[in-house]
């Protein structure tokens, strides 16, 4: 398999993924539209005015990052976690792609992207919609930086979704996001988000992309090396 | 002379679970052949076709396809089979065409082309119609059908089918006996296992008859049936006549691997 077929497989993963992101967007992107806009609603309308400013901000857009990351979180988890499992364990789909030459690399690369997809574009859409509820307040430093936190965040979250799901060999095994499966550094990296409005919180923002990126490196390289030598968690219950 | 289309040496299997699926396996399956892999349920048939594809993990032996040793040249081997699996495994909620040409794609080849021949397929396989519905609404017959266009998708060298027939009405089953029978005729090699011997008997030149693991008898079709089958006896025309025996193969099968 050439670098062109090599492509062309990845493209072909990718593609999939996000189609069915798409067709079933109910499930998809729904969700984290519908509990930020509550949280926005309970916590920023209703509770906020009372608890007034947090760090010179007021409350509604002091949450902003914290629900954005929140929403990427959980996408970015999920979405790797049940795709895998579901195509290894349901219809058995992988098998599709385990009988192809695509390497066992290139399918993790394919699935890693469709979380990363996921987890930005539903962290988008939480941003947009906090800025119809903030009004135009959210004062953005450096998009850059947000969305380079954003695809790290993804990242991260997703390789641990992918370990979680590769290393479950049946059924009942849970694979929703639950407190357990996450490791300890998950509770630290959802609040030290990219602040976005104040320069106490870009320098957290800063440190928070360093630690960000050397978790990220060492959770991806930890959950993908023993597949990507030889597929072998991939095959199941055939060890 | 070139190389066989499928050359397994000494292949061994055991399971997490304990279990010893193959001992010393060995089998050859010339350029061209059209081969039958028979034994009873649990025999081993599955692995062996799972360890040739890459989706089990052999314990020991080696496996050559096209002379492409999988562990060595693994994408080379993989790039001459096609694989009918015994389960059906494709996405329910995938539409048809999307099926077989994603596929086409794990194997490198771009839409322009997978598209028109993934229509050529499906329609050649009598599912025309069922292009832009989603998978699940298929009958069980059609599955199989499906996973036959999709396994030909990339052009293999080499078709693996395991159980195609199972579950396929009869007037169907004639109808995929005469495609593969038209494949066959066109180069392409197949390994089938069924458990319709008739339908083995029919279709295939070579056979290869494995029991616990360990392959009991190999070789071509007619010659295996002359070395095992007993001459018929006086009792047993008038069976014949009146339809109580199965076919010979099946004599056979059933004398190599029932417990004595
Ligand atoms: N994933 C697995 N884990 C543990 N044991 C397995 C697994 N798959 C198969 N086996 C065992 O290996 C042996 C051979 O199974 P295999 O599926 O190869 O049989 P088969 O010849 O294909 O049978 P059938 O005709 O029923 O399809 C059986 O004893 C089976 O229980
Ligand atoms: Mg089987």
């Amino acid at each position: 398999m050439d670098t062109y077929g090599k492509w062309i497989s990845f493209y072909t993963m990718l593609r999939k993924d996000i189609v069915r992101m798409f067709r079933i967007w109910v499930q998809t992107f729904l969700p984290s539209v519908i509990t930020s806009c509550l949280y926005f609603l309970i916590f920023g309308t209703v509770l906020g005015s009372r608890i007034g400013t947090m760090q010179g901000v007021d409350y509604m857009t002091f949450v902003v990052p914290g629900l954005v990351m929140l929403a990427i979180v959980i996408n970015a988890y999920s979405n790797t976690s049940f795709t895998f499992f579901q195509s290894k364990f349901f219809f058995r789909g992988i098998d599709e792609i385990l009988v192809s030459p695509t390497p066992p690399w290139l399918l993790i690369l394919g699935f890693i992207s469709g979380g990363i997809v996921r987890g930005v574009l539903v962290g988008a859409l939480v941003l947009l919609i906090s800025v119809f509820f903030t009004g135009l307040q959210l004062a953005i430093y450096n998009i850059l930086i947000i969305f380079g936190f954003a695809l790290l965040t993804s990242l991260y979250f997703l390789s641990r979704g992918w370990s979680t799901a590769s290393m479950q060999n049946q059924l009942t095994a849970s694979t929703s996001c639950r407190p357990s499966s996450l490791p300890r550094s998950s509770t630290s990296a959802a609040s030290s988000t990219p602040s976005t409005h104040s320069p106490l919180g870009r320098r957290a923002s800063l440190t928070s992309t360093r630690f960000s990126i050397s978790s990220t490196v060492s959770a991806t390289a930890s959950s993908a090396s023993p597949i990507s030598r030889s597929g072998y968690p991939l095959r199941s219950s055939q060890a | 002379m070139s190389a066989p289309a499928l050359k397994i040496t000494n292949l061994n299997k055991t399971y997490a679970t304990g279990t010893v699926a193959l001992k010393d396996v060995s089998l050859e399956i010339p350029e061209g052949d059209f081969f039958a892999l028979l034994g009873p349920n649990g025999a081993g048939k599955t692995t062996i076709i799972g360890i040739t594809t890459g989706l089990v993990n052999k314990t020991g032996g080696t496996v050559e396809v096209f002379g492409h040793n999988i562990d060595k040249e693994t994408e080379l081997a993989k790039m001459q089979i096609g694989l009918v699996g015994q389960e059906v495994n494709f996405n329910p909620f995938e539409k048809t065409l999307n099926i077989v040409v994603n596929q086409a794609g794990y194997y490198g080849i771009p839409r322009s082309v997978a598209i028109p021949r993934a229509k050529k397929l499906l329609t050649d396989l009598g599912l025309g119609e069922k292009m832009d519905q989603n998978a699940m609404t298929l009958s069980g017959g059609m599955k199989r059908r499906l996973m036959i266009a999709r396994a030909l998708v990339n052009e293999p060298k080499f078709l693996i089918l395991d159980e195609p027939t199972a579950g396929v009405d009869v007037e169907l089953r004639r109808g995929m006996w005469e495609y593969l029978t038209g494949l066959s005729k066109s180069g392409l090699t197949i390994l089938l296992t069924t458990h319709y011997l008739e339908e083995a008997e029919q279709l295939c030149k070579h056979v290869a008859i494995i029991n616990k693991g360990e392959i009991v008898e190999q070789g071509p079709m007619e010659a295996v049936i002359a070395k095992h089958h007993l001459p018929a006896q006086a009792g047993d025309a008038e069976a014949v006549k009146e339809g109580y025996r199965g076919s010979r193969l099946e004599e056979v099968f059933l004398k190599l691997t029932s417990e004595k």
